[in-house]
């Protein structure tokens, strides 16, 4: 680096700096005379609700790990769904394709929050009674939700349906920008439609789509703050307790904000990591 | 004593392999193919060239059926090329080399040359990995068996190609134009193996412009223009001598330069 170069990096690092700090004195400023309190030692206070007798720094790892759970679970079958209807939209049958590309817009093209509500009121109500009532109890005992075990089916539902809806696009795109020759050679070499998929194609194309795949997984993760809506206690709803019944708005917020850029932090981490995993050796 | 391919093989006595009947393709209004008979008995190694657009690839592309012909009739080995179920059958048969090599990039060499024995022979791991270096043996190149396809150079590549398509242990092996995206100091690696290859007696359909190669292994030169077979002739005669007027321009254009 010359030094004109590294004195014009200082500057605008100083800058940057400079800019950080006058708006955290404005806000600190806002926060003094507006007389809003920000008393940390909130987290020390008894939760005012849940029934386990526990202060809100315990509620809130057990919001940030009630908020993981979710999440991964929807990642996992949003991505399953995601590839299937991916390659549906390729398929040769058009009818196959026509009801995947039908999936894809519709679910893809409505306010998740609707869909969430949806779910909650109507599809797990339709559910058959047996499936619905085990099913609830499962989910709302492994999710440590007791009695809301139907709010998760929808949660769940919703997001891994709405998430898939995008991932299928990106699954689509991946497998388009394998060479045709790639089936070709499969194909030729007596491997059926369905080998070549799974041991070619998709292995070149999943490689191909790990960094968009990534920015889907983090939309889900931020996306599932919508499930405190229907009454599950996840980081927002955590918030909004905070928030609500100890007047804590400052807290509470630079809080989830810390817990949210933790779970996509590592989120990211862990995709680099595959990706890193996953490259092919070349000369 | 020199024996050319000829003198030694009794092809006359071989049976037919491949019989390509009045075999037509379009591309949408394009003719690609316009009627083209061809028969090749077993054993037999065919060289192919023509002008690009010809339809010579495309017509080695209808033999596995990479491109279905839209009339006539193409039987390999006996079975009817057809829509339908005998499609595996004959892919299995017909072991195809690309332009492009198209290795598979995220499977290893030996990888790649034993997964159709596994996924479609159902060989298990071992007989069909030591099947594979058996293979990567013969085209030279067994000490790569452990790198990835972008890690070798294209001669290289293109050897493993014919080693993954000689794994299927195809009756017949078609080379749609092996060696013209390699660097010319490559090319030669891959004729010698695919000259090999022709010794051993595999029956052999190769788009090339490759005039050696023609003239030391191949039986019969084919010379196609416009979507059909123009002149059919002995590598010797069809140099030395061609018959047809499109064949003296072709030719006089490839070995003018």
């Amino acid at each position: 680096m010359t030094q004109r170069n590294s004195i014009l990096q200082g500057v605008l690092l100083l800058l940057f700096v400079g800019v950080l700090l006058l708006v955290g004195v404005q806000v600190a400023e806002g926060i003094a005379r507006n007389k809003i309190g920000v008393d940390w030692s909130v987290f020390e206070r008894k939760a005012s609700y849940g029934n386990d007798d526990v202060n809100y720094l315990a509620k809130f790892f057990q919001a940030l790990w009630f908020t993981v759970r979710i999440s991964l679970l929807s990642i996992v079958l949003a991505l399953l769904l995601g590839i299937v209807v991916g390659v549906s939209r390729l398929s040769s049958n058009p009818v196959v394709r026509g009801v995947s590309s039908f999936y894809v817009e519709l679910f893809r093209n409505t306010p998740l929050l609707i869909q969430i509500f949806f779910w909650y009121f109507a599809l797990v109500a339709a559910l058959p009674e047996g499936v619905r009532l085990a099913l609830g109890d499962a989910l709302g005992n492994a999710f440590n939700v007791p009695g809301l075990g139907e709010a998760v089916i929808a949660s769940v539902g919703a997001l891994s349906i709405y998430t898939s809806s995008y991932i299928a696009e990106t699954v689509r795109a991946g497998i388009q920008s394998v060479p045709k020759g790639q089936f070709e050679a499969a194909s030729s070499l007596g491997l059926s439609g369905t080998q070549s998929l799974t041991q070619i194609i998709l292995p070149q194309a999943l490689r191909v789509v790990i960094p968009p795949l990534g920015n889907q997984f983090l939309n889900l993760t931020k996306n599932s703050s919508l499930v405190h809506a229907i009454g599950l206690s996840d980081l927002f709803f955590w918030n909004v307790q905070v928030q609500s019944g100890e007047g804590q708005g400052v807290v509470a917020i630079i809080s989830i904000t810390l817990g949210y850029l933790l779970l996509s932090l590592t989120i990211t981490g862990i995709l680099n990591l595959i990706n890193g995993r996953l490259t092919l050796p070349s000369r | 004593m020199t024996q050319t391919p000829h003198e030694s093989k009794h092809l006359e006595s071989a049976p037919d392999i491949i019989v390509a009947r009045d075999v037509h393709k379009y591309f949408g209004s394009f003719h690609a193919l316009q009627g083209v008979n061809m028969t090749v008995k077993k054993g037999e190694v065919v060289v192919i060239i023509g002008p690009s657009g010809s339809g010579k690839s495309t017509f080695i592309r209808t033999l596995n059926r990479l491109e279905p012909h839209n009339k006539g009739e193409i039987t390999i080995d006996g079975i009817e090329l057809r829509e339908g179920s005998n499609l595996d059958a004959i892919r299995r048969e017909v072991g195809m080399v690309f332009q492009s090599f198209n290795l598979f990039p995220h499977l290893s060499v030996l990888q790649n040359v034993a997964l159709a024995p596994m996924k479609v022979r159902k060989q298990d791991k071992a007989t069909a990995e030591k099947g594979a270096m058996d293979l990567l043996e013969r085209v030279g190149i067994a000490n790569q068996a452990a790198k990835y396809p972008a890690q070798l150079s294209g001669g290289q590549q293109q050897r493993v190609a014919i080693a993954r398509a000689l794994a299927m242990q195809p009756k017949i092996m078609l080379f749609d134009e092996p060696t013209s995206a390699l660097d010319p100091e490559m090319i030669k690696e891959v004729l010698d193996v695919m000259k090999g290859l022709a010794r051993s007696g595999m029956t052999m359909l190769c788009v090339t412009h490759e005039m050696g190669f023609a003239r030391e292994v191949a039986d019969r030169v084919v010379f196609f223009d416009q979507g059909n077979i123009v002149e059919e002739n002995t590598p010797e005669g069809f140099y030395a001598n061609p018959k047809h007027e499109r064949s003296k321009l072709f030719l006089s254009q490839i070995l003018g330069h």
